[in-house]
């Protein structure tokens, strides 16, 4: 299992996923399904949460474990197919309306030619899945130095700051 | 009824008929046809061929003519003769096949 | 015209780069078909029954002469010497080979061209009115709407991967030439009371198996706030499109479920939480737009009107031709032209490449170098002047161009159907070259008056056999090709759907049916009454009635 982060470097995994989590902590670095969080943790137990991420598939909904978001460590969103787009508006809604700032991890099924999609979208890493590598991520998210839109890794505008700054290429 | 085996050439998309060994021809005249209970191995041959990725799309077409091959399908007989638009002559090749009275499986 | 900046040219090339890549991978067995197949839908190429077909992107239907050039070259150098053009305002090329693609997507890149979004669950290149800047009755240009909006959703990282495509038309004129209330989003350029410019939100439109014409969301939506409201609609659509069912899972399906106005709110309360800042479409890029778009100043012909009633007595046949095929501009003197790419017994939306260097050609001579494409499948040369129109009449009718057919009888819209599509059930281009063959007296067709007839080999509907007048719904019965008849559609202007008559006809029958269709409403029609009007007066009884008594 590789993790890639958003320049498509392998990371330290740091985390593991676990189907029940004992009753007395402390807990760290587990992903756990929205039913064991809500189960096992206290929403308002912040330092408890931070060493705790939460798996979330493209049925289950954000807004249910809302009180929980801005704490934890690590929200894990999982792609059932890599034509199931669902994941990215998620992504998107955790990081502007949750105000979510820690890691967003993508993982199930993806593709290498859908990296930067997922950066723009708000993800911090990416599991690598096993038929793919690393370096095919990092090559993917370098196919692009330029994007029309605004996203979440950058504050560009529509026609952006690029642009408006070089006066240049409008005459091109 | 017979079957013969066809697909689309990955790197070209040309329609391919299944002949003999590794050999895949553009003519559906060349095209290998099996009995009814060989089907299943006629559909390996088409797998086989797309896991080597030679073709895609692969798929076994009933045929109730063998020699040359003839499908009631209209779909087919596009396949194997090309578009019937526009160029009068292959229309009426296309059209005539299509009137033609069906012959049993022959061979 | 839009101009491309290092910005536009930069992504281009990176595209052509990453495709070259990915097609490298696929030919090297390291992405298997179904990896590939999305990748290379995104960049319009499609498997279809005979080779790969490629889908060019023709932006809101404009081109420049030196693009159709670069289409001509395309058409001779990769394909067998013609492209198809569509009822999306694009160009197909029918027999291309995956192996050279990438070096064709990069010859198109030396013109700003692309196929990106051409296919594929995302934002699909958006169409537009084809007389935008050429209109009288124009509130603003479409295309400086239409661009933002290409730039917008241009590789958009959140909605690439959405449950089905996604199509955006927008019109500013009164009258509706780009039928966008059959559209996933339909934008109409309206201004408020105050003066304001703004758009009136049209969403969940479509024809396929399930045709709607979309109900209004938004009267009013001001110009700056388009995105943002635009990014609202496809979140909404993302998070709860059906993903279980292809044919439920265009956005017409939620919108129809959850009801026009609760979807309206709940796309309101996600254009409420997004920041307005981020979205905001400011002034200043929508100036440089529209100085990009404005057209050279053309000097008003106080005479042209004389010269005009000169002109169509030199020739009844070019009398015809202006009377069906030209329209007027915004300025007095001046003419669009639109050149009919159906002749009788042609192939609908079919050129070569020799028409297509021609008509760059005349483009250069007689329309400032501009071309429109229609979703009607002809082309547009948008201002020529009106003491052109005689020589360019002549040129015309030598390239075979001049049919004056326009928004008559074979002026046919027809998909590729069973002859292409590996999608259909049945033939649509041999039918509607029959039909063409059949009303080919051009002074009767003339007599007939507005008439629109469209084919679709299959119930995805590319052929709009929803919306035609006379429309027909290629499908197969037991192996055999038999054709639906609907009547009463309407798709330029108003939009209604149109209703299946009865049972089903053979490929003779059903061009004799339209025939019937027709001499039915010669005897019904009162003086002046068009062929949609006299349908709406009678209904459809007295046509059924002709249609099945006698069988």
């Amino acid at each position: 299992m590789t993790i890639v982060n958003t320049s498509g470097d392998a990371v330290e995994q740091g985390w593991r996923t676990v189907e029940s989590v004992e009753s007395s902590g402390p807990h760290h670095g587990i992903i756990v399904s929205p039913a064991i969080l809500q189960d096992s943790f206290d929403e308002s137990d912040s330092a408890a949460l931070s060493q705790v991420g939460v798996r979330l598939t493209v049925d289950d909904d954000v807004s249910e474990i809302a009180a929980y978001v801005p704490h934890l460590g690590l929200i894990e969103l999982v792609f059932a197919h890599f034509k199931d787009g669902r994941p990215y508006s998620a992504a998107t809604t955790i990081r502007r309306d949750y105000k979510f700032t820690h890691e967003l991890r993508a993982s199930g099924d993806v593709l290498p030619d859908q990296a930067i999609f997922l950066i723009r979208s708000g993800f911090s890493s990416v599991d690598v899945p096993d038929q793919f590598t690393a370096q095919e991520f990092k090559k993917s998210l370098m196919a692009y130095s330029v994007a029309y839109q605004s996203a979440y890794d950058s504050h560009l505008s529509l026609i952006d700051e690029l642009r408006r700054s070089t006066p240049d290429v409008a005459t091109e | 009824m017979p079957f013969i085996l066809s697909a689309n050439r990955l790197r070209d998309g040309a329609v391919v008929y299944f002949a003999q060994d590794d050999f895949w021809s553009e003519r559906i005249e060349d095209a290998a046809a099996v009995p009814e209970d060989q089907v299943l191995e006629l559909e390996k041959v088409g797998l086989d061929a797309e896991e080597r990725n030679y073709v895609v799309g692969s798929y076994a077409i009933e045929v109730a003519a063998v020699s040359p091959p003839y499908s009631t399908r209209l779909r087919e007989r596009i396949r194997s003769h090309g578009p019937t638009v526009g160029d009068l002559q292959k229309r009426a090749a296309v059209e005539d096949h299509q009137s033609r009275p069906m012959g049993g499986p022959e061979g | 015209m839009y101009v491309y900046d290092s910005l536009d040219k930069t992504l281009l090339n990176q595209r052509v780069a990453e495709f070259r890549d990915q097609v490298k991978r696929r030919l090297d067995g390291d992405l298997t078909e179904d990896q590939f197949k999305p990748l290379r839908l995104m960049n319009g190429l499609y498997l279809q029954l005979h080779a790969y077909m490629l889908r060019v992107a023709i932006p809101y239907g404009t081109l420049s002469s030196d693009q159709m050039r670069k289409l001509a070259y395309i058409a001779k150098t990769y394909d067998r010497g013609y492209g198809h053009f569509t009822t999306r305002q694009n160009i197909q090329f029918n027999w291309i080979e995956l192996s050279t693609a990438p070096d064709l997507l990069y010859d198109l890149s030396e013109v700003d061209l692309h196929a990106i979004q051409t296919s594929g669950n995302c934002i699909r290149n958006v169409t537009a009115d084809p007389y935008a800047g050429a209109a009288a009755d124009e509130l603003d240009d479409p295309r400086i709407w239409s661009e933002v909006i290409r730039q917008w959703s241009t590789l958009h990282p959140e909605f690439s991967f959405l449950p089905r495509k996604f199509k955006i038309a927008v019109t500013g004129s009164k009258a509706d030439r780009a039928a966008i209330k059959f559209h996933d989003i339909g934008l109409k350029i309206v201004r408020n009371n105050e003066g304001v410019l703004g758009f009136a939100v049209y969403v969940g439109g479509g024809q396929g198996r399930t045709p709607i014409v979309a109900p209004l969301i938004k009267s009013f939506l001001p110009a700056q706030d388009l995105l943002r409201y635009l990014d609202a609609v496809l979140r909404v659509y993302n998070r709860h499109g059906r993903r279980d069912n292809i044919y439920k899972a265009r956005i017409k399906i939620l919108v129809d479920s959850m009801g026009a106005d609760s979807f309206a709110a709940e796309v309101a309360a996600e254009f409420d939480r997004l920041d307005p800042e981020l979205l905001s479409v400011r002034d200043e890029d929508v100036s440089r737009l529209r100085d990009m778009f404005a057209q050279p100043f053309l000097r008003p012909d106080p005479d042209a009107s004389s010269s005009l009633e000169d002109l169509v007595k030199k020739s009844p046949r070019l009398g015809l031709w202006f009377k069906s095929n030209t329209h007027p501009h915004k300025t007095h003197g001046y003419s669009i032209v639109t050149i009919s790419l159906k002749p009788i017994g042609g192939i609908p939306g079919d050129a070569t490449a020799e028409q297509m260097f021609a008509v760059a050609d005349l483009a250069d001579r007689f329309s400032l170098g501009e071309i429109r494409v229609t979703y009607t499948q002809n082309l547009i040369l948008p201002h020529v002047r009106q003491a052109d129109l005689f020589v360019l009449w002549q040129e015309l009718e030598r390239l075979n161009l001049a049919t004056p057919n326009v928004g008559l009888a074979s002026d046919i819209i027809a998909c590729p159907g069973l002859d292409y599509c590996s999608l259909a059930n049945a033939r649509s281009i041999p039918i509607s070259q029959r039909i063409s063959d059949r009303f080919a007296d051009l002074n009767a067709q003339h007599d007939v008056g507005p008439l629109d007839i469209r084919i679709s080999g299959c119930i995805n509907a590319c052929g709009h056999h929803h919306a035609g007048h006379i429309g027909i719904l290629g499908v197969d019965k037991k192996g055999e090709e038999r054709y639906q008849l609907t009547l009463g559609g309407q798709g330029n202007g108003e939009s209604e759907v149109g209703k299946i008559v009865g049972p089903g006809f053979d490929e003779d029958g059903i061009v004799d049916a339209v025939e019937t269709v027709v001499s039915t409403y010669l005897t019904l029609r009162t003086k002046g009454e068009e062929f949609s009007q006299t349908l709406a007066r009678t209904g459809q009884g007295p046509f059924k009635e002709r249609l099945y008594d006698n069988r």
